[in-house]
Order: structure tokens, then C-alpha cells, then sequence
């Protein structure tokens, strides 16, 4: 298990990720891409979002403001949306 | 009758057969479901009135359509249904009129609805009557749905949460099989086709197929969850799990259906 705050640069975000689309959601990992999008390419529903919602808290002990995740499309759009997260950035 | 007249015929029933069901949902909005309301404080029992009331309406909107030559139907094993509680019903979504047939066979259930249902001038009385549950909040409405299946009233999903499009494999969302795993309730699937198809998603009121359709409706057998849920896994596990069981039993229904002819 990653330790909270471990991940803080986007290549760590992106690995994290994947560890975990793969991990709990059965998804293939060649799949996984920054290009693609949760819902189309890797089938990632609203459920599965909460329970990634939930995992990135444990793992960042930050919470994701639950209208930026709304905004997100992409593997790319999540790491960015953590990355401002774990990094104190104002969301955007 | 010759053919163009026959489809012409079919097109004129059909668009009768809605405008009666949205009027008469007008109808017990204004005058048999406030009576049912008012005539008891408990909202859940005014609830169980209100859905036997639409239990009632779509029988009898079946035999309409039947009558009036727009679809032919076969039922098997409807008696699986007779006496259940605490139950989740969980179909394939061929056609916008799924439910119809469902909720005709359960004198009392709720549903899981989309938003815009309530928003409709026509439905919006009955999903307000019925209490049937609105599809929003994705964690709240997996808890909404466990209690009420604990409470003892049944519950009808559409676990594709959307209608099927046609040709394409199934393709289920999570949802259904999170209550699956929230509740531990046994489920009972049910397999609907529609040949040739009709009424799906995208597709007119009016863009009657060239022959009548028919429906093929078969209930299952009941099914235990509890043999597909493992301790401590995750949930994204855990609903994929279940969701394959689901989709084999649908699919198998589905090639049973079209090898029967």
C-alpha cells in the first residue's frame, strides 16, 4: 500500500492509478493511458468513481472536491486534478 | 389486411395507446392518488396503494396494446413473481415499455427511475405517488435501495440503467450490482425480447417495425448473491464479479429466447 503524501508528481499519480484501475477494477493495464477516458475506453461508471474517490483519500488523506471529479473525463484529467490536490493548487 | 395499411394501423394504435397512458397517469395524478394519500399517514402504505393502482393501469394498458393489435406477447413463469417481497428484480432493457410488463406482474413494487421521469408533466405525478426512487446521488440511492429491499418492498432495476442498444453486447453498470452487494438479497433476473425490435433507445413512437412485435418475457430463477461475494474485497471487484453472473444469465436468456424462434 502506498503511504499518504507518497505520490506527488504526476508520473507517481499516473503509476498510482494504474495500480489501482488494475487492482480493483479489473482493468487491463495496456489500456490505461492519459489520453483515456474513464467512462468510454476504460468503463469506469459513477460507482466505481466513488469507490476511486475513496481510494485516492486513503492514499492522499485529502478529499477530492466531488464537482472537480464531476469535470473529469480522462486518466490525464484525474492525475492533474490529484496533482493540484496533493500540491495545494487551487482546483480549476 | 394488406401491408402498408396493416403498419399504418399499428402506427395510428400505438400513438393511442401512449396518449391513453399518459392521460390516465394525468388522471390518478389528480384524482385517485391524492385520495389514496389522503385517506392514510402512512406514506409507505400510501406508497403500496398508489403502486397497485399502476400495477393495475399497466395490466390493463397490455391488454390495450393487445388488443389494438400493437404487440403480441408470452409470459413464462410469471408465477415466480406471485408473493414476493424484499426482492430486487433485475432485467435486460430492450424497449422504453420493460417496465410496463414488470410492474404487471408485481401488484406492489418500486422502481428505479431516471431523473428526467420526474420532470416529465405526465410521469412525474406517478413517480411522486409511487415513491419510486430517483436515479441521482450514485452512493445514496445504493442505500436508499438496501433499506427498502430490508423493509420488505421490491424493487425493479434496470442494472444497464439505460435501454440496450440493439446488436451491441450488454453492457451493465455498476449499480445494481452494488445493492446486490450492499443487501445480500437474493434477485430475481428477468429476460425480456422484443422481435422485431422496437421502441428502443433513440427510436419514435412511431417507427413501428414492418410486422407486429412481439414480446418474449421469461422470470427466472431466484438467485443467491452470497456464493459470488467475497469478505473484504473491494467493491470494483465485488460488482464486477456479480455483474458477470448477471450478464451470462441475460445473455443466455436472450440466445434461449431467439433459439425458440
Amino acid at each position: 500500500m502506498t503511504q499518504i503524501s507518497d505520490i506527488t508528481t504526476k508520473e507517481e499519480i499516473f503509476a498510482y492509478l494504474v495500480r489501482t484501475f488494475v487492482e480493483e477494477f479489473e482493468i487491463e493495464a495496456h489500456a490505461i493511458s492519459l489520453e483515456a477516458t474513464l467512462n468510454d475506453d476504460l468503463d469506469i461508471d459513477s460507482i466505481d468513481a466513488v469507490d476511486l474517490m475513496v481510494s485516492l483519500k486513503n492514499h492522499t488523506g485529502k478529499k477530492l472536491d466531488p464537482e472537480v471529479f464531476k469535470k473529469v473525463r480522462t486518466v490525464g484529467d484525474v492525475v492533474d486534478a490529484v496533482f493540484d490536490l496533493v500540491n495545494d493548487q487551487p482546483s480549476r | 389486411m394488406p401491408a402498408p395499411l396493416d403498419r399504418l394501423w399499428r402506427v395510428a394504435a400505438t400513438g393511442l395507446s401512449f396518449s391513453v397512458f399518459g392521460l390516465i397517469a394525468l388522471f390518478f395524478t389528480i384524482t385517485l392518488f391524492p385520495v389514496l394519500h389522503a385517506t392514510t399517514f402512512d406514506r409507505g402504505r400510501a406508497n403500496r396503494r398508489c403502486q397497485f393502482a399502476v400495477h393495475l393501469a399497466f395490466r390493463w394498458f397490455i391488454w390495450l396494446m393487445r388488443t389494438l393489435g400493437v404487440l403480441t406477447y408470452e409470459r413464462h413463469n410469471a408465477d415466480r413473481l406471485i408473493g414476493v417481497s424484499g426482492t430486487m428484480i433485475v432485467a435486460n432493457h430492450p424497449t422504453l415499455i420493460d417496465v410496463v410488463f414488470i410492474v404487471a406482474m408485481l401488484p406492489t413494487t418500486l422502481c428505479v427511475a431516471k431523473r428526467a421521469t420526474w420532470s416529465n408533466p405526465f410521469l412525474a405525478g406517478v413517480m411522486w405517488a409511487t415513491g419510486y426512487l430517483q436515479d441521482e446521488d450514485p452512493v445514496r440511492l445504493v442505500t436508499t435501495c438496501a433499506e427498502n429491499l430490508k423493509k420488505g418492498n421490491n424493487l425493479v432495476v434496470f442494472p444497464e440503467a439505460t435501454r440496450s442498444v440493439p446488436g451491441h453486447p450488454l453492457r451493465l453498470r455498476r449499480g445494481a450490482a452494488s445493492v446486490i452487494k450492499a443487501s445480500r438479497r437474493a434477485i430475481i433476473p428477468i429476460v425480456i425480447t422484443c422481435q422485431p425490435p422496437t421502441l428502443s433507445k433513440g427510436e419514435k413512437w412511431y417507427q413501428v417495425p414492418n410486422s407486429r412485435v412481439h414480446f418474449k418475457i421469461t422470470v427466472g430463477d431466484r438467485v443467491d448473491p452470497s456464493t459470488v461475494i467475497v469478505e473484504g474485497e473491494s467493491n470494483g471487484k465485488t460488482t464486477r464479479r456479480i455483474n458477470r453472473v448477471l450478464e451470462e444469465l441475460f445473455r443466455s436468456g436472450i440466445e434461449g429466447h431467439e433459439c425458440a424462434g
